[in-house]
């Protein structure tokens, strides 16, 4: 394990239990995060993004849910072996996430002030946990200061359905910085807004994460974001991840079939209309394909790949795919 | 036969497929499993009643007064009465009177109440919403139990009459479910869609809306049943419902309590009886909630 | 006013105004704009811009408050579909945003589609099963989808299902109200191509409604940009991505994430997107978009600019273009 990194996903196998069977998701994924690095995560609707996250983070409903294999070590400590009371204090401690729908993230009973309130008495951080009122509130001021609120006392007093979006998106942000330090993951978070805010609440994670040096996940399906705002990205597909690399490197050259058949599908800004998309859907989780998950859509497909799954091979600087079209003689 | 009729999958399979389905989710909640099984022995000892009663005729007119007020022994599980007759026997036909009131009154107001919620909540806010939800409310503003009691007293005092009263004050619950499922439903985007095609209302009410809300209404019956037996026993526990010699079990525990705390047996089986349904039928009702309530992974 | 043979849909001064309890809602406040049979026109905006309410006023879901919306030569629109006749409801068909919730999931996908063939009597009772079968054919679906429910197909494919509803009944203009937003990017190009086969094939008349400008870059013949229920812009769409005029067009357009360098270089210069948009109840006097402005003169806080003409059927509604 890196001495630089802060979480380490190794082989990874989650599923869930449905009255038909178990649906294998997850099959062996590996990330590593680096300390103050942006991961991007990308994939198409689900391909296990979410499962993922969700893991690390131990909020999966366990049952349906289930992990049958693999290690999530984040700062040394392996998430899934502690019991549960222990992971909250990890999660108090620098681990922190956003979610997609920033109206759902909120109790709509309670104003922001006592959501903020709430979030920093229980957190675990020095000095925040105190038992001074207003040292507590004036904190909570100081973090939707952070987050770029228009007016915070006002918005203390606000209810949730008050808010625009975008303003829902910073609190969540705001309570997710309470105690985010080493990795901050965000599902997801412009997805329900409008494009200008979309980019302002992205330009605000990225000066956060900078000014913090905090590590944090980025999990989206728009590729234009991945570019703009990601040093590394993680490809996956049908739970198996296929291909890693520098931001850059991923966009100059992908290498795996179904990177190639993603950065081809999206509509550009030039014109020239919308390509077609990878023909085929993802596999059924009951049955997966015993090879590569990717076999039945490929283009490039060999024998091979249908019998076993193809290891990570490294092309050089970084830049890693799981495929046989790497890495093996070419006959 | 063309291509495509031959592609639709037998009625069997399909529903196969959804019992396995549901079956799984309910069968997760052992408590629910267990208010199923007590249910089903509570519907099968109604039905075979005149073949399990040891003393079937006890349930007709009968009297023993050499025998009466006897504890419960092994010829008398559960005793009997002050008239000699054996309560275990009466207990068990007591249970088809209260079965047979559940299956009426909410076959009647089950439908009934249904339709007009569906109805007023699809024309929410116009005069049809108007007319038909002030009717349910004047039902509903009257004290259930008080309505019970005004209409058996203009009619006479028996079980059909006490059938009516119930209904006439259960059917608004059901019409106020419903309209609350049928307003939200009718802003879904499947409902405009057709509205907005030329859909006839009869078509989107009934064959799009309601199927919609089987699920709430089917957790609410198997409730209901447990309430509807529970009422009944109310009401000929104050003489409005099943009259002696007739053995309806709340009867049975109306003219048992006078003997108390000495014959406490003639009260407290036919009272037990009844926790016994009412539980069953939550159990149940329980586990259906978690049913329908699970969302598809 | 002459008739235009090309003309499908005509409209002049849209308006469609809510009565809430905090004031008067002014979702459409004045629109223009004209779509010619077999085109394309994109509308474009931010949550709040009025542009689903204006689907939602052709289609039929609410009347109009106000102004003249004439449909094939002849046909008013104004008002909802209790009072709209067969014929319309017929050609006028609505693809919704979410698929999971425009289809009923306790139909199956053969009672979906049958119930619009049976509404408007399009084939024979006999013949209505091999309609679908076609139908499903023709949107590239398996047959066997007859018998499925929406919960057991994706996001795509039901969305896929919504055009085969949509078509059932051989209409001439579809709406289309963000098809693709809620679907991934290898779902949003399947459905895309298809519905440009579609209108090729069927000869059909698109508006279509997205807030992704990468998007609409490739689908819509012309583009029309709205902003707190009037129109700013419009234009065809290559000038509107490579000549925006309006301050909002040039906003919108230099926050779109994009993936390729050439895409970078084509963008306006990066004007950082200011503000929000304003409370529909409580409207910005003069110009709507005056308070996040980059380029507001005093003027625009009290005069609400007119729609002027500025070249090749390219229309900018700004006080910059207006005193040339």
């Amino acid at each position: 394990m890196g001495a630089n990194s802060i979480l380490e996903v190794i082989d990874l196998h989650v599923g869930y239990r449905i009255y038909k069977g178990f649906l294998k998701v997850i099959n062996g994924a590996c990330i590593t995060v680096e300390k103050g690095r942006k991961i991007g995560l990308v994939g198409e609707a689900g391909c296990g993004k979410t499962t993922t996250v969700k893991t690390v983070m131990r909020v999966l409903p366990i049952p349906p849910g289930r992990v049958s294999k693999g290690e999530i070590v984040f700062k040394g400590e392996d998430l899934l072996s502690v019991n549960l009371d222990k992971v909250k204090g990890v999660r108090g401690k620098g681990l922190s996430m956003i979610f997609q729908d920033p109206m759902a993230a909120l109790n709509p009973t309670f104003t922001i002030g006592t959501q903020l309130i709430d979030v920093i008495k229980c957190s675990k951080r020095k000095g925040y946990a105190t038992r001074n009122a207003s040292s507590v509130r004036d904190r909570a001021i100081q973090i939707l200061e952070k987050v770029a609120m228009p007016d915070p006392e006002r918005i203390m007093k606000n209810y949730p359905l008050q808010l625009s979006g975008g303003m829902q998106q910073r609190v969540c942000i705001g309570i997710a910085l309470v105690n985010a330090r080493h990795l901050l993951i965000a599902d997801e978070p412009g997805t329900a807004l409008d494009v200008t805010i979309q980019d302002q609440i992205l330009r605000l994670l990225q000066e956060l994460v900078e000014e913090k040096d905090m590590a944090i996940i980025l999990i989206t399906h728009s590729l234009g974001v991945v570019r703009e705002m990601t040093d590394r990205v993680y490809v996956m597909y049908a739970g198996d991840i296929v291909e890693t690399a520098k931001t850059k490197d991923l966009f100059a050259n992908p290498a795996h079939p179904y990177a190639q058949g993603l950065l081809a599908s999206i509509p550009k800004l030039t014109g020239g209309g919308v390509p077609m998309g990878v023909e085929g859907r993802i596999p059924d989780y009951l049955n997966p394909p015993i090879g590569c998950r990717f076999y039945p859509r490929c283009k490039e497909a060999m024998s091979i790949c249908a019998e076993s799954k193809p290891p990570f091979c490294d092309i050089g600087d970084g830049h890693q795919v799981a495929c046989y079209l790497f890495g093996r003689e070419k006959k | 036969m063309r291509t495509e009729e031959t592609l639709r999958p037998s009625l069997g399979c399909r529903l196969f497929d959804s019992c396995a389905k549901y079956w799984y989710r309910f069968s997760s909640n052992k408590l629910s499993v267990f208010g199923v099984v007590l249910f089903l022995i509570i519907i099968l000892v109604a039905a075979f009643a005149p073949l399990i009663a040891p003393y079937p005729g006890h349930a007709k007119p009968f009297v023993d007064f050499k025998n009466a007020n006897q504890p419960p022994t092994l010829q008398h599980l559960f005793g009997t009465d002050r008239v000699g007759r054996d309560i275990f026997s009466r207990v068990l036909f007591g249970y088809r009177f209260s079965l047979l009131m559940a299956v009426i009154v909410l076959g009647i107001s089950v439908p009934f109440g249904v339709t007009i919620g569906l109805v007023a909540g699809y024309y929410k806010g116009s005069w049809i919403d108007t007319l038909l939800m002030r009717f349910t409310d004047i039902f509903l503003s009257v004290p259930p139990l008080l309505l019970a009691l005004m209409i058996t007293a203009v009619l006479k005092p028996n079980l059909i009459n006490s059938m009516i009263a119930i209904t006439a004050m259960w059917w608004p619950l059901h019409a106020r479910l419903l309209y609350g499922l049928s307003s939200s439903l009718s802003d879904e985007y499947f409902v405009v869609a057709e509205q907005v095609s030329g859909v006839r209302g009869r078509h989107i009410l009934f064959v799009e809306i309601l199927p919609n809300c089987i699920g709430p209404i089917l957790t609410k019956i198997t409730l209901d049943v447990g309430w509807v037996i529970l009422m009944g026993a109310t009401l000929s526990f104050v003489g409005l419902g099943v009259q002696p010699p007739k053995p309806g079990l709340g009867t049975m525990v109306s003219a048992g309590a006078k003997d108390l705390p000495g014959v406490w047996w003639a009260t407290v089986f036919p009272a037990l009886a009844i926790v016994l349904v009412v539980l069953s039928c939550n159990l149940i009702g329980d586990g259906l909630h978690d049913v329908f309530a699970v969302e598809e992974v | 006013m002459e008739k235009d043979i090309n003309t499908l849909l005509s409209v002049k001064g849209l308006r469609k105004y809510f009565k809430t309890p905090q004031g008067t809602v002014r979702a459409v406040d004045g629109i223009d704009f004209s779509i010619a049979r077999g085109e394309t026109l994109g509308l474009v905006g931010e949550s709040g811009s009025g542009k689903s309410t204006v689907a939602y006023v052709l289609v039929g879901i609410y009347a109009a408050t106000g102004g003249e919306v004439i449909f094939n030569n002849g046909q008013n629109l104004g008002r909802d579909f209790r009072k709209r006749p067969m014929n319309l409801k017929k050609d006028i068909q609505i693809v919704f945003q979410d698929p999971g919730s425009s289809l009923n999931p306790r139909r199956s996908i053969k009672q979906i589609i049958e119930v619009m063939l049976k509404t408007h009597r399009v084939v024979p009772k006999e013949d209505r099963m091999s309609k679908v079968a076609e139908l499903l054919k023709r949107v590239g679906l398996p047959v066997e989808y007859m018998y499925k429910y929406p919960r057991s197909i994706g996001g795509g494919e039901q969305q896929i299902v919504a055009i085969a509803r949509a078509l059932a009944t051989d209409p001439s203009f579809v709406l289309l109200d963000e098809p693709t937003s809620a679907l991934d990017v290898s779902m949003q190009a399947k459905v895309i191509n298809l519905l440009i086969d579609l209108q090729k094939e069927f000869s059909l008349t698109y508006l279509f409604i997205t807030h992704d400008l990468s998007l609409m870059r490739n689908v819509a013949n012309r583009i029309a940009i709205m902003y707190l229920g009037k129109t700013e812009e419009v234009a065809c769409a290559a000038d509107f991505f490579q000549k925006p005029l309006h301050p909002y067009t040039q906003m919108l357009i230099s926050s779109i994430p994009v993936a390729t360098e050439e895409e970078a270089a084509i963008k306006p210069k990066k004007i950082i997107a200011r503000g929000e948009i304003p409370s529909p109840v409580n409207l910005p006097t003069g110009c709507g978009f005056h308070p996040r402005c980059p380029e507001r003169m005093d003027i625009c806080s009290e005069v609400d600019p007119e729609m002027v003409a500025t070249g090749e059927a390219h229309f900018v509604r700004c006080h910059l273009y207006l005193h040339r």
